[in-house]
């Protein structure tokens, strides 16, 4: 909208005042939501860093639990070892919760206790123990999933408000202030008019009425 | 309820199989690895696939694409079971950089 289009008006300067006071409240709420969301944020990148740490470590045991099963059994006798492989054990319920309106995944590993099959004859407590470990390594797996699916949703939510902060800062709240200006800037004008023209007038009705008496 | 598939090294992806993730696949090549990953997030019944971070490097572009743009599958990087210690890669620092602006590094 241009300035020509805004009807300079006391009505209209009323309004415009409103308006800016909402686009400076959203754009506050706005910087308090993206306050909030960054430091869950953080706390998530956090959560993650650690979730991953415990895999290497769980992965680092279990690599030394192969090596030792692979120096007792032999390459081909951990294949002989592991005889079938294991139905599907593990499956992913999918649940939401909401941070401030945002619609959060939250992952639960449903876990079949189905036995890890085995060959009882050739097989060492070794192999249990990279089976234990690899068990927990995606666990902890479940965990840096739901943390990064977080992430995700959180960093796309904090682009928009950031978008829309710097749409209110930069064009909505200063289109506004423009407005303001003009139309008091404006009104002020035709107030001067208006009390210039009330003093010709009244210069002219004296001057008329002082010649009429003369 | 989501599925689980794995993408990894021979031994890896054994151990994988044994354990219960019936869908662990073996990519002996890069091009391997991209065929599998790229079928696995075409399928909306995987909710998470894991990677061996070996072959995770070698196709870090594509995991880059799938995590920014599909909800589902996520993706887990992870050590292969021969190679315990692995060049960290961070799938999330390049969405966070254009998201957010800053350059924040997920993985320590």
């Amino acid at each position: 909208m241009s300035r020509e289009a805004v009807r300079v008006t006391r009505m209209e300067l009323l309004k415009l005042k409103k308006s800016l006071e909402v686009a400076i409240r959203a754009r506050n709420l706005l910087e308090e939501k993206r306050n909030v969301l960054a430091m869950e944020l953080l706390d998530y990148i956090k959560k993650m860093g650690l979730a991953q740490e415990k895999i290497d470590e769980r992965m680092k045991k279990a690599h030394d639990a192969f090596i030792e099963a692979q120096m007792v059994l032999g390459k081909m006798g951990i294949r002989s070892a592991i005889v079938s492989i294991s139905p599907d054990r593990f499956s992913i319920e999918e649940k939401y919760r909401s941070i401030m309106g945002i619609r959060i995944p939250i992952l639960n590993l449903i876990e079949n206790k189905t036995q890890i099959p085995c060959n009882f004859l050739s097989t060492s407590s070794k192999l249990d123990e990279v089976a234990f470990h690899m068990n927990e390594v995606i666990k902890t797996t479940i965990e840096v999933a739901e943390a990064q699916a977080t992430i995700k949703k959180l960093a796309e939510e904090l682009k928009k408000i950031k978008r829309r902060v710097n749409a209110l800062d930069r064009i909505i709240i200063p289109r506004i202030q423009n407005r303001i200006k003009y139309i008091e800037e404006r009104l002020s004008e035709m107030e001067r008019e208006t009390i210039f023209r009330i003093k010709r007038i009244k210069y002219l009705l004296e001057k008329r009425k002082i010649t009429e008496i003369a | 309820m989501g599925k689980i598939a794995a993408i990894a090294d021979e031994d890896t992806a054994l151990i994988f199989k044994w354990i219960g993730i019936r869908n662990s696949f073996i990519a002996k090549d890069i091009d391997e690895a991209k065929n599998i990953l790229m079928d696995l997030s075409n399928k909306k019944e995987y909710t998470l696939i894991l990677i061996t971070a070996r072959i995770a490097e070698k196709i870090e572009s594509i995991i880059n694409t799938i995590i920014a743009e599909k909800e589902y599958p996520l993706i887990a990087i992870i050590p292969e079971i021969g190679y315990p210690v692995y060049k960290k890669i961070d799938p999330l620092r390049e969405l966070l950089k254009r998201t957010i602006g800053v350059e924040i590094k997920t993985s320590r």
